[in-house]
């Protein structure tokens, strides 16, 4: 080279040029398993990035995969051992240079009819969740940055005992809460905006903890059910409206006599909580 | 007692049906289970379907970087985008919707192109060989079956026949939908229900003409062929039509009438257009997703005329405040410079105050009544005060920075320290500027640069709000550039210039 400065230049435009050379191998991969004997399911997902989607299969299908992943860097999970069930993505070992892991997919269908405990494991994604017709025993999200709505379009025919989310830099939308069929849920959200809409078939009582660091929750009720929001908060507005104060909490005037309550405790540090009424 | 003209042979379609009919019964067909799982993967290299059967059987054909292998053992060979390749991948691609029933049924149907070359024929003929032993392995099993209205089924072969023809019928198991087909009468010719006849079975007629005087408790399913309701007739489940008509002449129809053969071409043409967005989709994707080096060296490029039409705006801005007001530029640019950290504690305040100033101006304009008037004058120029003294500011910074780089010697930059204020204000403005110019070259250089770009975006964006905070602070110190109370008049900015740099800024002065 006729100069040091040369030489950087020229290694620059091969740097530049290294990935035509390192192309990603999309690979989009459906596996599906008809429902045997199975008459309960532990099931654990575990997605990093990319779009995801889930909702509840046809009748007598275990499972329903379709995911598109780069093979050079993750392979398919999908292992069945007894009752327990491991889907989504794993490392392949295989990586290597520049990766944009978020034009991946992974569609999810599980099986309906059965008691499923769930366990959901999302990272930096975009989540889109339908947990109508899923028979829920146990569940637990754990979505990293992303945005995620999950909607319950049916009711859960068994009781659920605990309902976990954890969210971190989000947008979180939950729809249709009731038809968890839930006793307690617990939301624990980092940054972001949070909505949680109690719609569905009523439950006699249902507990909700949420517990915010920095954004805005917002709280949809319909109406006829009775409402008692505790809330313990540093620097987050609050807009009880429809509800009276009481000593810490704030009740709807049909509390005492509501057939159906919700108990909703909230602890934020900043921010805004929203109290919204729907027909 | 039914009239129908007999044949000695029963109609295919009718056969066919039959057949279906038994697929959609469980307990006769044990092939509803014989697909355990699945797996169909396809990527730009490779084309694979992996099946557990029932009994712990698998088959798995992977087409991968020209070779076939069935069970993992090599078959043959193919070329990607040949006639078989493209089949292979067809099927895969109908396979990976379809359920453990009709996903036999495709891998049954499958059949290699016409078309294919001497050396493939034999590979493809293993192919289908495979599909089918593994797709009705469990159906070769099955008992006879005697299904009501006399039609007969014997062994696996008939069903393979049968299940090839269902795949050229497509619509028939949308007919066949939700049918009761527990109990089914089938039919290849002109028949009649009497009117003393009551029909507790699905009637299923093919090719022929249904004339219904009496009762018909289930369902009618007619294939190219008419139903007439006459008087006194009455169907009590749906009349379902393929290629065919209900001719009403009175009786009653409890259910509905459906056209399948509409049905059929609404969901076909639904799934075309599905088919379309998704190909597009995926296209578009594709593209996205395709790395390309002239994409960002276009990206880049673009930036770099971004920033640098910035700085051309900037320099006729500078240019037009030194040749107008010159002396007040200096005088906040010697503000900025030797009160620096003061500067910047009244630029930080000031912008803090700017809008409760702005807002206690209405008030106190507004309560004073006879200030009314003044709103009007107050509302549009104190923002735009606000905005001027910010923007003279920066121009402030860049100036005093420029003086700063002529003023010391910096390897390079030799060429600077010979200037006037015109050269002061585009060297500040080049420096002010800089990291925006080096973000976006850099980011030519392709995704690995992200973060370097990022810092210097963060640095260029630092170094714009440090200009205008500093500068307005200065420029609020000197009252607008009319006080150098802050600075003196033989300010220290000159006298750490070179002798003959001072000389030339006292000229300019």
């Amino acid at each position: 080279m006729r100069s040091p400065r040369t030489a950087a230049i020229v290694a620059s435009l091969l740097l530049a040029c290294a990935p035509v050379s390192n192309a990603q191998s999309w690979r989009t991969v459906t596996k599906v398993r008809h429902l045997a004997a199975e008459d309960q399911l532990d099931v654990n997902v575990r997605y990093g990035a990319g779009v995801f989607r889930l909702r509840a299969a046809e009748a007598g299908v275990l499972y329903r995969m379709r995911l598109r992943y780069d093979e050079d860097v993750v392979e398919p999970l999908a292992e069945l051992n007894g009752n327990d069930l491991e889907l989504g993505i794993r490392g392949s070992g295989r990586m290597r240079g520049w990766h944009k892991e978020g034009a991946g997919e992974l569609e999810l269908e599980l099986v309906r009819g059965i008691p499923v405990d769930l366990n959901l494991e999302i990272g930096a994604t975009r989540s889109i969740i339908d947990l109508g017709g899923l028979s829920l025993t146990a569940l637990d999200v754990s979505a990293g940055a992303s945005e995620s709505t999950i909607s319950v379009s049916e009711p859960n025919p068994v009781r659920l005992s605990d309902a976990r989310f954890q969210v971190g830099a989000v947008s979180f939308r939950a729809e249709g809460l009731q038809n968890l069929n839930a006793e307690r849920i617990e939301l624990k959200a980092g940054v972001g905006e949070v909505t949680l809409d109690f719609s569905g078939q009523p439950q006699e009582e249902t507990t909700v903890d949420v517990e915010m660091g920095l954004g805005s929750l917002t709280l949809r009720f319909p109406r006829g059910v009775g409402v008692r929001i505790i809330k313990n908060t540093f620097l987050a507005s609050f807009d009880s409206e429809g509800l009276l104060k009481q000593g810490d909490a704030y009740l709807s005037p049909d509390w005492e006599s509501a057939p159906r309550r919700v108990t909703v405790q909230v602890k934020a540090a900043l921010g805004s909580i929203d109290v919204q009424w729907v027909p | 007692m039914l009239r129908t003209s007999s044949r000695s042979s029963l109609h295919p379609l009718c056969a066919l049906i039959a057949g279906l009919a038994l697929l959609g019964t469980p307990p006769l067909f044990a092939q509803e289970h014989g697909v355990v799982s699945s797996e169909i993967a396809v990527s730009s290299r490779e084309a694979a379907l992996d099946l557990e059967l029932q009994g712990g059987r698998r088959l798995e054909i992977t087409f991968r970087d020209g070779q076939v292998r069935i069970d993992g053992e090599p078959a043959g060979t193919y070329t990607a985008g040949d006639a078989l390749d493209r089949s292979w991948r067809e099927l895969l691609g109908r396979a990976v919707s379809l359920d453990n029933g009709p996903l036999a049924e495709a891998l049954v149907a499958w059949a290699p192109p016409a078309d294919l070359p001497a050396a493939a024929t034999e590979l493809a003929a293993r192919l289908d060989t495979a599909l089918e032993a593994a797709a009705t392995a469990q159906a070769a099993n099955l008992p006879a079956v005697t299904p009501t209205g006399g039609v007969t089924l014997e062994g696996g072969d008939a069903l393979r026949r049968l299940l090839r023809d269902a795949a050229r019928l497509p619509g028939l198991a949308a007919a066949l939908e939700e049918l009761e087909l527990d109990r089914l009468r089938l039919y290849d010719d002109d028949v009649t229900i009497p009117a003393d006849e009551v029909v507790e079975s699905t009637v299923v007629i093919v090719d022929g003409d249904l004339d219904v005087y009496g009762t018909v408790r289930s369902d009618v399913l007619a294939i190219d062929g008419n139903v007439r309701l006459h008087e006194g007739a009455r169907i009590e489940g749906d009349v379902r039509l393929v290629d065919g008509q209900l001719d009403r002449q009175g009786g009653q129809l409890l259910g509905s009438v459906r056209d399948i053969e509409a049905d059929v071409e609404r969901v076909v043409r639904e799934s075309e257009v599905e088919r379309r967005i998704e190909e597009a989709v995926r296209r578009s994707a594709g593209r996205r997703d395709a790395f390309s080096p002239f994409r960002y060296i276009g990206e880049g490029i673009a930036g770099i005329i971004h920033a640098l039409a910035m700085f051309a705006v900037f320099a006729l801005l500078g240019s037009g405040v030194v040749f107008f007001a010159r002396d007040k530029l200096e005088t906040v640019a010697d503000t900025a410079r030797h009160v620096t950290g003061r500067a910047a504690g009244v630029g930080l305040a000031g912008l803090f105050l700017l809008v409760p100033a702005f807002i206690l101006g209405i008030i106190v304009l507004v309560v004073s009544l006879v200030g009314i008037p003044l709103l009007l004058v107050w509302i549009p120029l104190f923002p735009l005060a606000a905005f001027a003294a910010c923007v003279l500011g920066y121009l402030g910074v860049a100036h005093g920075i420029g003086e700063y780089v002529a003023s010391h010697r910096f390897e390079g930059l030799e060429w600077l320290r010979r200037s006037n204020s015109y050269y002061y204000m585009l060297t500040g403005l080049g420096a002010l500027l800089a990291a925006f110019v080096a973000a976006q070259a850099v980011s030519i250089g392709g995704p690995w640069f992200g973060v370097l770009k990022g810092l210097l975006i963060a640095l260029g964006v630092f170094a714009t709000m440090a200009a205008v905070v500093i500068g307005l602070g200065a420029v609020i110190l000197s009252r607008g550039g009319t006080s150098r109370e802050f600075v003196g008049r033989d300010a220290a900015g000159l006298s750490d210039m070179e002798p003959g740099l001072a000389d030339v800024e006292s000229s300019n002065a």
